[in-house]
């Protein structure tokens, strides 16, 4: 599963007219951190706290031309204007797609770039060779839960407390999120499990999530 | 109480620490993973589970995995710890967390016993042992999957007070006949080691009818009162 090229992703995922991705340079990370910290100040705690550390796109980022990691940022601009990040994260051995996040400028929320880079995700994906691609949804709001239902992500269940959020000014609690996912392959190529081989605590919540 | 937080940096228990937290079977022990010990291991674990050739467990088959991403005896501190049930000179199992100091959670990814060491039921000790360091390290939720199968792992996780919270439909891989690779679905287990009142629960009214739904069903006293704007 190789990451694609700059040029690739734009041709892969459609952006809204005047919106563009970007190729992450290293000489971008710091005036992205400054961005983030802005468009985003809830991100001091917590698992996507790392996107406002510098070390962190130096040890565990894909730079386009260096070496592979597993983990890509995407920075997006409208008119030349750095307005928004978006990350994914590559599973190789699983064939797995795990985005992480999406940031934009509060001034952009409104052209909906959550959804084009949803349905985009998929084509990136295919083009990599996942088969199984999965997000978690804020319960904060429920943009990014229609979002993904509308994208065709199933809904698998909800963390309760994996990730921490400043839930109000100097207050950090964990959260619930719930967890959605979309296949790549088809159905057939998933092997249901033997109710025989389940509690039955699994067995009954397997039956209400996947009795279609 | 032992403590290996420091506010900051999640840390690794001394593994002195571990038979005190959880005592092994008279004649078993336990020992963080040692650099010389990996290639033996590599070659163990192709034995004890074949089928993990495929998959997201494949990598610990893969010498570099343990090289660039696990915490290694006397060595840098990583992410990724692999502990060692031995009895003498001899590997009796292998179990493998990850921590993710962000998120302040770890992350039960393998617990593999050798077939013939299998009735000491060594891995039914890495559930408490979990809770335990994962406190000790500051770890306020724990989370594993848990294959279905086989129902053994499901029991234990259930026994040690875990909640099945969802599964993943299709995000692994297994050679489920000999040659024929499918994907398959595993149970989403968690743990939390915080008070409820340290859990922010979310206002039904932000939920999706179907994410409300489920939620009701998995977390029936958990659901905030509606917000109402006055």
């Amino acid at each position: 599963m190789r990451w694609p090229t700059s040029d690739k992703l734009r041709s892969l995922v459609q952006l809204p007219d005047g919106y563009k991705f970007e190729r992450l340079e290293r000489a971008h990370v710091a005036p992205l951190i400054a961005a983030i910290r802005v468009w985003h100040p809830d991100i001091t705690v917590g698992v996507n706290s790392g996107y406002l550390r510098e070390e962190y796109y130096l040890n565990r980022v894909y730079f386009e031309g260096e070496s592979e990691r597993d983990i890509l940022v995407v920075p997006i601009s409208f008119k030349g204007e750095l307005i928004g990040i978006w990350s994914f994260e590559r599973e190789i051995d699983s064939l797995a797609i795990y985005g992480r996040t999406i940031i934009v400028a509060p001034a952009h929320r409104g052209a909906n770039l959550a959804l084009f880079v949803l349905k985009g995700t998929e084509n990136l994906g295919r083009a990599m060779g996942a088969a199984f691609m999965y997000a978690m949804a804020t319960l904060k709001i429920p943009h990014v839960q229609r979002a993904l239902e509308n994208a065709g992500y199933r809904l698998l269940g909800f963390f309760p407390g994996y990730d921490r959020e400043e839930v109000a000014p100097g207050v950090v609690k964990r959260v619930y999120q719930a967890v959605y996912a979309k296949l790549l392959v088809p159905s057939d190529e998933v092997l249901r499990p033997d109710p025989r081989n389940m509690t039955p605590t699994s067995k009954a919540l397997f039956d209400l999530l996947f009795s279609d | 109480m032992l403590v290996f937080y420091d506010g900051k940096k999640m840390k690794w228990p001394g593994i002195d620490q571990l038979s005190v937290m959880a005592p092994l079977p008279e004649g078993y022990r336990y020992e963080w993973l040692k650099r010389s010990d990996i290639p033996a291991l590599v070659k163990a674990i192709a034995r004890w589970h074949p089928d993990i050739a495929v998959g997201g467990g494949s990598c610990y088959l893969r010498e570099d995995f343990y090289f660039e991403n696990v915490f290694l005896e006397g060595e840098q501190e990583k992410n990724i710890l692999v502990g060692l049930f031995k009895r003498g000179d001899e590997f009796a199992g292998m179990w493998s967390w990850e921590q993710e100091p962000d998120a302040l959670s770890l992350y039960g990814r393998l617990i593999i016993v050798a077939p013939e060491h299998r009735s000491a039921k060594l891995a039914s000790k890495v559930m408490p042992l979990a809770e335990l360091a994962g406190r000790a390290m500051g770890a306020e939720f724990l989370f594993a999957l848990a294959t279905l199968k086989i129902p053994h792992m499901q029991h234990a996780l259930e026994t040690a007070g875990w909640q099945l919270i969802g599964f993943t439909s299709g995000y692994d891989r297994e050679e489920v006949a000999p040659g024929l690779v499918k994907r398959v679905f595993e149970g989403v287990y968690t743990k939390v080691l915080v008070p409820e009142e340290e859990l922010a629960r979310p206002d039904p009214n932000n939920l999706t009818p179907r994410g409300r739904a489920l939620f009701e069903v998995l977390f029936p006293h958990s659901a905030a009162v509606p917000q109402t704007t006055h």
